[in-house]
This record gives C-alpha cells, structure tokens and sequence, in this order.
C-alpha cells in the first residue's frame, strides 16, 4: 500500500505539498483531482523518490522510500501521461528491458508475451517496434510492466489524457483488475469522469494541500464536478462534502 | 544489470540507421587509410632498399680517389621506415628520412614528403593514426552524447530511474553497450591491421613490432574510452541533447584542433627554433672564429701542427712521418663536431623545451599525448629521429675519420695526390642502424603515457560522479 505522513515539499518560497496525510490500502484506486500546480506530480515525485520531502515521509509497502530509494522502487510501478519506451525496441523487447531493471531477472519471452496479451497486444503487436505504437499502446505496455513486475502499488500521471474514448475505457478496465489483484492505486488526473468511474475514492487537492477527499460511490458525477469546482474557487469545505454524501446517499 | 543495459544499448544503437552510416563510413576510411599506408611504407621500403644497394655500389666503384674527396664523395644513410608506420607516419613526412654523410658537414635530413605537398594536402593527409586521432573520438561523442540527455528528453530516463534501476548499472550498462559498439568498428580494422602487417612484412619487426601494435591498440582504445566516459559525463549532466552534442563538439575542436594548434604557436613563440639560415650562419661563423676562446682557423691550425710536432718530436711538417694534411683535415673535422655538437645540441635542447609544452598542453588535451606515444610506438616520433640522426651523425664521424686516416698514414709525402682505391671503400666501416627497442620507447614515452593514463582515470572518475548523480537532477519534472 501507499501512505503519505505529513508529506512536506518547499521550493525555495514555494509551498508545493502541505502536509500531505494519504493512505492508499491494497486493491483501491485512489483519484487525485486538482489544477495544475496543486501538487498531484509533486507526490508522485515524492513516492518515486524523485524529490526529498521537506518534511514528512513517503511509504511504499511499508518501506519509507528515503530510506530505501531503490527497494521501494521496485515495489511500485509508474505511468506518466506519455509512457516512454524505447522506439527501436518492441514492445516485447521494452518490457523485457523494464522488467529485468526492476530487479526481476531476465523473464522469458513466452511469460511476457502473455502479460501483454493480457492487456490486450497481441503477439504481432507485441514484437513490432513501439515507434509504430499509438499512445493507447504504449500506455498498455506500461500496465503490462506493473503487472509483469509484480508491483504491490501503481502511480499513474494524467495516463488517459489524450486518449481516445475507446482506449480510454480499456485503460480503465487494465486499472480495475490491477486494484482486482491487489495493487495499491495512485493516479493524478483532470478527468472526473474517469476518476468517478474507475476510482474507488478522489481526493481533490488545491495549492499543495487536500482539502477534500471522498468516496466515489457516494457522489454522483455532477455533483462531484460541481464540489471540484467550488474548491478550485476556494468556496467549498470538507463540511459541504459532507452535505453531498448525504445527499448522495 | 549491468549486461541488461549493455545489450539494450548495443542493440538500439546497431538498429539505428545513423549509427550504421557512420560505423560504415568510418570502417571504410580505417581500411583505405591502412591500405594506403601499407602501401606507402612499401613503397618507400622498396625505393630505400633499391637506393641502398644503388648507393653501396656507387660507393665502392667510385673509382681511385683521394680518401678526403671520397669523404666529400660522401654516403647517404637511410632511415630504415618501420613497418608500423602505415598505421602512423608520424614526423618522417617532415623530418625525412636520409641523410647525406660528408666531411666537415652535419647535413639537414633530405627525402621529406611533406615538402612536395601543398597545404591542403598536408591538412588531408589520410593515415590511420589521423582517423584514430581525430574522427574516433568525433565518433565516440556522436555516439554517446544521448546515452543520458537523450533518455531524459524522450522521458525515458524517468520511466528507467522509476522502475529501480540503478544509477551505477545505468551507466556502467551504457559504457559497456557503447564500448561494444565501438568495436564493432575497432576490431574489423585492428583484424585487417593485422592481417595487413601480416601479408606485408612477412619477413620484418618480429616480437617487438607485434608488441608495439598491441600497445598502439591499447592506447587507441585507452584514449577512445576517455572521449567515452567524457561523452558520458557530459551527457548525464546536460538537461537536453542539443546541450550535450554542443558541449560535447566544443570539447572536440578544444582538445583536437585549439590546443595542439595553440601548444605548437607558443612552444614556437617561447622556444622559438632558428631558421635554417641562422642555425647554419652560426655554424659558418664559429667554424671561422671558433667558440669561445678556442680561437679563428688559422690560430688553431697553428696550435694543432705544434701539437704534432712536439709530439712527434721534430721541428718541421716535412719531418712528421705521417701526412700532416690529413691530421689537420682530421683535426678540423673534430673541431667541427665540436661545433655541431654544440649547435645541434642547442637545436634539440630547443625541441625539448617545445616538446615539454606539448607535454604540459596534453593535459587538456588528450590528442598530444595519444599522438605522441603512437608516433613513439610506430618509430616515426621526434625521440627516434633523434636515434636515428645521431647513430647516422656518430657514423659520418667513424667514416670520415676512416678515410682521414687511411690518408694519414698511406698519404705520407703525397697529400692530397694520393688515391685510395676499391679495396679501402669496400672497407669502409658500413651504417648499421638498430632502432630503439620497445623498453627505449616506454621509457621516453612515460610521461605521455602517464598523462594518458591520468586522462582515463580522471574521465572515469567526473564520469562515474555525474553519472551517479542522474538519479535525482532532471528527473523529477
């Protein structure tokens, strides 16, 4: 699982992530919404080790990732925006690479061919060279390396911007049996809908801190539309949160 | 790890058409530069000999003559050109490779390439030691300038530092990978290198040569991984590729084109060599009013026949019972190495000065000192010229006086109307040159060796600091 402990970033004069208190149990999928700077990638920083805290600590399975910058990293697997691989490989070659570096030895091809028919490439796919991959493909390839790396927690950066509806929604499936089997699910994204859909529960951040954090089978999608934006103009509080569950309920 | 990222590395690189064209054009110019310079050594090996023998029989059928115009009749000796100089000609093209051996002069090294050449020749001038010495390094920085820059920008450098990679297998990955793909062009040239030498001089070098071109190839590929961990450092420092190829080329033209270039103005400009009117004025001058306090011709000419007059213990020349002509002849032949000495130890006592800039400037510039031991190692260096030259000077000594003193003692009462015939230059002591051996040259090539050695370590070492470093700077956005 993922938790966060009075997770702190400053830059210089700027605040980036106020003491941040999160935890992410095994099998949920947890959503954070906010604008931009409202500190989603300062945190995901912060898991991957990227980034110091300023204060507070980051724990990925029980590990405090300071402490163990390399071991926590190869508990957890990462899928920015654009997942990127290597164009002169395939995508069977990149997954064999990722996985072998997250410390799991050399896999053989017949075992990774069949982690990437399971997020749905095909063989032909598979060992074509990933710089004719759409977007939708490689972000399955970089399910395919959790999956294939058998990572305990999953961090994902915007991963359904710019996708196509269709890739967008078989993206979400992958996600829903990784929480099936047991990941911890992290995932920064502007898509409410997405994150109503395949999120267990959101938490909406505003200037580096969380200001609101709810269950999304409480909410419904424009009322939850309607509580982001209100928070994105400093109007609402985790009380009137409290005023929609009930009345969601 | 380590063997993962290196097989990735290797791979991608092998499938990138870039690298292919390069790898091939690179290849190709490695074997038409050993080829023509196979040819070459050949060639000049062959016209040498041809001239040798040419010049013996000359020598020996020159007739009946006075030794001393025989001594002006003089011999040439000839540089024997040793066969790893098709990998590197060196400085033969400038400092030559014969000498003409006559009385009372040290004469300028003749046969010089380079002279016939205009300058744009000499600037082209295709060796494999100018395509090791140049174009591999350009190779190296044009390989591995994106090994991390390149991943950071396409964002795979996050997606690697992400998923538990180390830093240290990353980069040890990376140099092993490109290493491997250096070779790739290194190896088919050393194989056709030695193939070469093989087949050309079947009967020539032995152990010490096949010693030599090991040493020659690990030098080259000493000098080619510190272009590469250079490459690499820089690479993992610079936010953006277009940052690392332009640090990366300015570094190029610094250590291979600036320095050098900068290294010969002010080794000139500090120590400047005289011109060869000035060296040989000076020369005239002492010859005529002496050095120092030794007095003009004519005051030692007396003091010389006093000599051999009181150590003969007679009072006048026509009493001596050896030829006097020929003991003065002698004796300004002495006083004249005398003079040589002096002049031309000056001369190299200039060169060494220039040279211990170069040495100096090999510190930022890893070129001089690779192109200095590799010039040592083939034999074409300034260190065996000067073997070569004082061995041909120590003989013209040996051969003049010889002839001297054939005079001397069969001349007596005839001067210069006695003649010598077949039978004394047949006689004649002959030029047998033996070139420094390896342990010679390791010895005068220590300190370019140290330098290299310490371009290595300390590449290695700023690459090593960068590269570890990688994990954290650049990354986090």
């Amino acid at each position: 699982m993922l938790e966060a402990r009075t997770l702190t970033k400053r830059f210089d004069q700027t605040l980036a992530l106020d003491e941040l208190d999160l935890t992410v149990e095994a099998g949920e999928i947890f959503c954070l919404l906010g604008a931009n700077g409202a500190g989603k990638t300062t945190t995901i920083n912060l898991f991957l080790g990227f980034l110091e805290p300023t204060a507070g600590t980051a724990s990925i399975d029980g590990l405090v990732v300071g402490d163990n910058p390399l071991e926590a990293k190869r508990k957890v697997a990462y899928i920015p925006e654009q997942v990127n691989l290597y164009r002169n490989l395939s995508g069977l070659e990149n997954l064999a690479y990722f996985t072998a570096l997250a410390g799991h030895g050399e896999r053989s091809d017949s075992d990774l061919l069949e982690v990437l028919d399971k997020v749905g490439l095909d063989r032909s796919a598979a060992e074509r060279r990933v710089g004719t991959y759409s977007k939708g493909m490689r972000q399955k390839v970089g399910i395919a390396i959790a999956i294939a790396k058998d990572a305990k927690a999953l961090l994902l950066d915007e991963p359904t911007s710019g996708l196509d509806p269709k890739a967008s929604n078989e993206f979400s499936v992958l996600l829903g049996d990784l929480a099936g089997r047991g990941v911890a699910v992290l995932m920064a994204t502007h898509d409410l809908f997405r994150a109503k859909e395949v999120g267990h529960r959101v938490g909406i951040m505003r200037s580096g801190r969380l200001v609101d954090t709810l269950s999304t089978d409480t909410i419904a999608h424009q009322d939850l539309e309607s509580l982001y934006l209100r928070h994105m103009h400093g109007d609402a509080s985790p009380s009137s949160t409290s005023d929609l569950e009930v009345a969601a309920s | 790890m380590i063997t993962t990222v290196a097989k990735k590395e290797l791979t991608e690189t092998l499938r990138d058409g870039r690298f292919r064209w390069m790898a091939g054009v690179l290849v190709v110019l490695l074997l038409a530069a050993l080829l023509t310079g196979m040819a070459s050594v050949r060639e000049t090996r062959n016209a040498v000999a041809a001239a040798e023998a040419a010049e013996g029989e000359t020598w020996v059928g020159q007739g009946e003559r006075n030794p001393h115009s025989a001594a002006h009749f003089g011999r040439f000796a000839f540089k024997p050109t040793p066969p790893l100089a098709y990998v590197d000609r060196g400085l033969d093209p400038y400092l030559g490779g014969t000498v003409w051996l006559e009385a009372h002069w040290q004469n300028p090294f003749g046969l010089r390439p380079a002279e016939d050449r205009t300058a744009l020749q000499r600037f082209g001038d295709l060796s494999a030691g100018f395509v090791l010495q140049l174009l591999i390094p350009l190779f190296v920085i044009l390989l591995a300038f994106g090994a991390f820059a390149g991943e950071r920008e396409n964002g795979t450098l996050r997606q690697l530092l992400a998923a538990g990679a180390r830093p240290s297998a990353l980069a040890g990955g990376k140099a092993l990978g490109l290493t491997a793909a250096l070779s790739l062009v290194l190896v088919p040239a050393a194989v056709c290198a030695a193939v070469l030498y093989t087949v050309g001089f079947a009967q020539g070098g032995g152990g010490d040569q096949v010693l030599r071109g090991a040493l020659l190839a690990g030098v080259y590929l000493a000098y080619g991984l510190a272009f590469l961990a250079i490459s690499l450092a820089v690479s993992a420092w610079a936010k953006t590729a277009r940052t690392a190829i332009t640090v990366l080329l300015c570094f190029w033209v610094t250590t291979t084109l600036l320095v050098p270039r900068m290294a010969t103005d002010l080794a000139e400009r500090l120590h400047p060599t005289p011109t060869p009117a000035e060296f040989y004025a000076g020369i005239a001058e002492a010859t005529s009013n002496g050095l120092g306090d030794d007095g003009n011709s004519a005051e030692r000419s007396a003091r010389l026949q006093q000599q051999v007059l009181d150590e003969y213990g007679v009072d006048t020349v026509e009493e001596l019972p050896v030829d006097f002509a020929a003991i003065s002849l002698q004796g300004s032949e002495e006083y004249s190495n005398k003079i040589y000495d002096h002049f031309f130890g000056e001369l190299w006592t200039t060169y060494m000065a220039q040279e211990r800039i170069h040495r100096f400037a090999s510190l930022a510039s890893p070129l001089l000192a690779v192109r200095s031991i590799s010039m040592d190692l083939a034999g074409t260096g300034l260190e065996g010229h000067r073997h070569f030259a004082n061995a041909a000077e120590t003989h013209r000594r040996e051969f003049v006086k010889y002839l001297n003193d054939d005079m001397r003692d069969n001349g007596v009462g005839q001067s210069f109307s006695y003649m010598a015939d077949r039978e004394v230059w047949a006689a004649a002591p002959p030029f047998e040159y033996e070139p420094p051996g390896i342990d010679t040259v390791l010895e005068t090539g220590s300190n370019a060796l140290t330098v290299l050695i310490l371009w290595v370590i300390g590449s290695t070492l700023v690459s090593w600091n960068f590269c570890r470093r990688v994990a954290g700077a650049g990354v986090a956005s």
